[in-house]
């Protein structure tokens, strides 16, 4: 498989049409390319995008308009109506969400876990049903079992693989039919969970509502600790965002497992519970059935000699991540990363091509075996391209006390060919990678801080490290966490640059920084009042529009939001209807 | 009782007005949209019904129709800025800007960031991905928008490439995602 035929397949190919060998072989291919990576993954997504069965009365709309003279039949819907009647649904659902009654919990019991696969379930996709839907309200409540009363200890529980906490995460704007489909999503898809057995199910009797999109780390740290707190290793969130939505995390790193999870069905029907039912099953194809099997696939292909440098390289990613069952732990990738494992790992590090390089230092990040150090060094200092350096130098942030990291890593933060690279997003140069992985988790704010206040640093270096984005999974979090004049002065900085960009990451700052609300109405309001109406940039002025979402009641704020529901820039549009999602400054 | 101006509406337009909404779903990401979208198209359907009935294909002729009603809606709203990516220089360096290529397949995991980055592409490239992610074939394509072979191919490449490029660039979900629960 090489480019070309990545290229032909996706032009040409039915991604539904492939067979099982050749859908592996191609990701196979993309895993090492980043071309085919992106070329490979917009074609598969996009065509996974659900699409909603058509609305019966667009038939008759259309066929009534052959009836009438041609100047009339510019006659548009009434959407604005739909919008009224939809307000007096979000008041009953929300009053319904207020009075309801504690609900789930079955745990069906653990089985021991085969470890080797006798069926591979169907993988996560979207089943393509086009069935009417359903009326509203069809998903309501079953009777529940409370949860146990008595909590461990998070410390004292190991968290189990086959453990998984569904919960509900539902946006407080949601509409009555939003809520109505994600709770039909929500039991369904732990039904069919319980089900298939092999899993403890724990279902969170509590709805989470969420205000805004930066809620969402709060409720995302409360289904963690609630996971870990019943030893599940897993948690399925499932949300209204997008219509039903179904999300997978690892509860002992909190990272969303890669190829699980996904939706968007936005009306209920057999189409939502097919998606739910999909979605249940690749967790179970996951958690039950298939790790143990790709491990032993993957791990015999890893000590392939035979094969290429790519190939092993594929296979050893899908032995570490779980390739396409997804996320492992860190303590089975302990296990899984032997001696062997590992001596490969280290073996294609030196001598594969850059990509390949690239790709075992970024999966060898996950581990503190000290073995790395030496090559690691040695990369860090000598490897001539700049990702794989990249790559290294994020690895060497768990060997901080080793004689020479830090110093290196110091070095690199001064003296890197890599410098020149103005992007607002994240971390993006190798020495500003090395830079703040020289920095302790201890000390990580306390950097955070200095960099804030140093006023020799151009603007976006000073900011850079507040951002809701990281490469090594250290935030900030709430802007006060590096001193109570922290958001002043971010507020200072964006209105002495003039680099609107500088700006519009200024405002993401404040927004996912949550800082002190009054300072925000008195100070920043009448700002971002005038950044809304006036910026020529789409990203400040969307970035403004979520601050003042917030603030709905202060003057002027409500209108100017509303008039910003029919700006140009679909980024600010979405942001004045408070529709979230991560930074807006990103470049 | 059906005039004949029904019947051959019903005949020509009303068996394809399905994959029409799917098509137009699949561009504007939003049912409210979609309708309108159809029912645009349906408008000028009405007013050209021989014109459909000669056609080798009807749907293509629906289709072609639906995307210049979609561009032209674009252009007023002013949300694509309908620069041609085709003579686009940036393109060829876009795959080797991109992230790692498991940070790419990665960032294609959020759904809500990829529709947002396919929002931001232009009209035509919107409709190519369109159509390719309906399952039409080159051909069947190149009837629709009027662009040929290898041309087509190339649009093809550039469109995916910009969506992955938007993706990187937007960074924002995958991001967030570790922002919600990375702190171990």
């Amino acid at each position: 498989m090489n480019c070309q035929d990545i290229s032909r397949i996706a032009n040409t190919g039915r991604f539904d049409e492939l067979s099982e060998a050749q859908l592996r072989a191609v990701e196979a291919h993309a895993m090492t390319c980043r071309s085919c990576a992106a070329e490979w993954g917009a074609h598969r997504r996009l065509a996974e995008l659900p699409v909603p069965p058509m609305p019966a009365e667009l038939r008759q709309r259309c066929q009534a308009m052959v009836m009438l003279p041609p100047e009339a039949r510019r006659a548009r819907n009434t959407r604005r109506l739909i919008l009224i009647g939809s307000f007096v649904a979000v008041a009953a659902a929300a009053w319904q969400i207020a009075v309801r009654e504690p609900t789930a919990v079955t745990a069906a019991s653990a089985l021991e876990a085969t470890g080797v696969a006798s069926s591979v379930a169907d993988p996560v996709q979207p089943a393509d049903v086009t069935a009417p839907a359903m009326p509203r309200g069809a998903a309501d409540q079953q009777p529940k079992e409370p949860l146990p009363s008595e909590e461990p200890a998070i410390a004292d529980v190991a968290v189990d693989g086959h453990f998984i906490l569904v919960s509900r995460r539902f946006e407080r704007a949601a509409d009555a039919q939003a809520i109505a489909l994600a709770e039909r999503c929500f039991d369904t898809v732990a039904s069919e969970l319980q089900g298939l057995g092999g899993l403890t199910v724990v279902l969170d009797p509590s709805v989470s509502l969420r205000e805004s999109p930066s809620e969402e780390l709060k409720l995302a740290e409360k289904d963690q600790k609630l996971a870990r707190s019943h030893g599940a290793g897993y948690m399925l969130a499932v949300s209204t965002e997008m219509g039903c939505n179904f999300t997978v995390f690892n509860s002992s790193t909190g990272l969303y497992m890669l190829g699980l999870g996904g939706g968007g069905v936005d009306q209920p029907g057999e189409r939502a519970d097919a998606l739910a039912r999909s979605i249940a099953r690749g967790i179970h194809a996951h958690l039950v059935v298939g790790r143990s099997a790709e491990a032993i696939e993957s791990r015999a292909r890893v000590l392939n000699a035979g094969l290429s440098d790519r190939d092993r390289t594929t296979a050893l990613l899908r032995l570490l991540d779980g390739g396409r069952v997804g996320f492992r732990s860190a303590a089975e990738t302990r296990t899984l990363l032997d001696e062997q494992v590992m001596a490969v790992a280290l073996q294609l590090a030196a001598k594969g091509d850059a990509e390949v390089r690239t790709a075992i230092w970024s999966l060898l990040r996950q581990t503190d075996d000290r073995a790395l150090v030496q090559p690691l060094l040695l990369a860090m200092k000598n490897d001539p391209d700049r990702s794989v350096r990249y790559q290294a130098v994020q690895a060497a942030r768990k060997f901080l006390d080793v004689p020479g990291v830090r110093e290196t890593l110091q070095e690199m933060a001064a003296k890197d060919p890599d410098s020149e690279r103005e992007i607002f997003c994240c971390v993006q140069t190798v020495r500003e990678a090395a830079e703040r992985a020289a920095v302790t988790d201890a000390d990580f704010l306390g950097w955070a801080r200095r960099k804030l206040l140093d006023e020799s640093l151009p603007s976006r270096s000073r900011l850079i490290t507040l951002i809701g984005m990281s490469s090594d999974g250290r935030f900030v979090g709430q802007i006060s966490n590096i001193g109570p004049d922290a958001a002043g002065i971010v507020f200072q900085i964006a209105q002495r640059d003039p680099d609107l960009r500088v700006r519009a990451m200024a405002w993401d700052i404040l927004y996912f920084g949550q800082p002190d609300k009054e300072f925000v109405a008195r100070e920043v309001v009448p700002v971002a009042l005038d950044d809304l109406r006036s910026s020529p940039n789409e990203r400040v002025r969307a970035g403004a529009a979520r601050i003042l979402s917030g603030y709905k009641d202060a003057a002027g704020v409500r209108e100017a939001l509303e008039r910003a529901q029919t700006d140009a820039s679909i980024i600010v549009r979405r942001a004045a209807l408070g529709e979230g999602g991560g930074p807006v400054s990103a470049e | 009782m059906q005039t004949s101006r029904q019947k051959q509406f019903d005949a020509l337009v009303v068996p394809h007005l399905e994959t029409l909404f799917r098509v137009a779903y699949r561009l504007v990401r939003n049912t409210a949209d979609a309708q309108d979208l159809v029912q645009d198209t349906c408008m000028t359907a009405c007013g050209s019904l021989e014109a459909i009935g000669a056609a080798d294909s009807p749907l293509a002729w629906l289709l072609r129709v639906q995307h210049n009603r979609f561009i032209d809606a674009c252009r007023r709203q002013g949300r694509s800025p309908l620069v041609s990516s085709d003579e686009c220089d940036e393109v060829a360096q876009m795959a080797s800007e991109l992230p790692d290529p498991e940070q790419v397949l990665q960032q294609f995991q959020s759904e809500q960031r990829l529709e947002q980055a396919f929002l931001q592409l232009d009209g035509s490239q919107r409709t190519l991905l369109a159509l390719r992610a309906e399952g039409y074939e080159l051909p069947e394509i190149e009837a629709v928008l009027g662009v040929k072979g290898n041309a087509l191919s190339a649009r093809l490449h550039r469109a995916r490439l910009r969506l992955a490029r938007l993706i990187a660039d937007m960074n924002c979900e995958a991001e967030s995602v570790r922002h919600l629960g990375s702190r171990k």
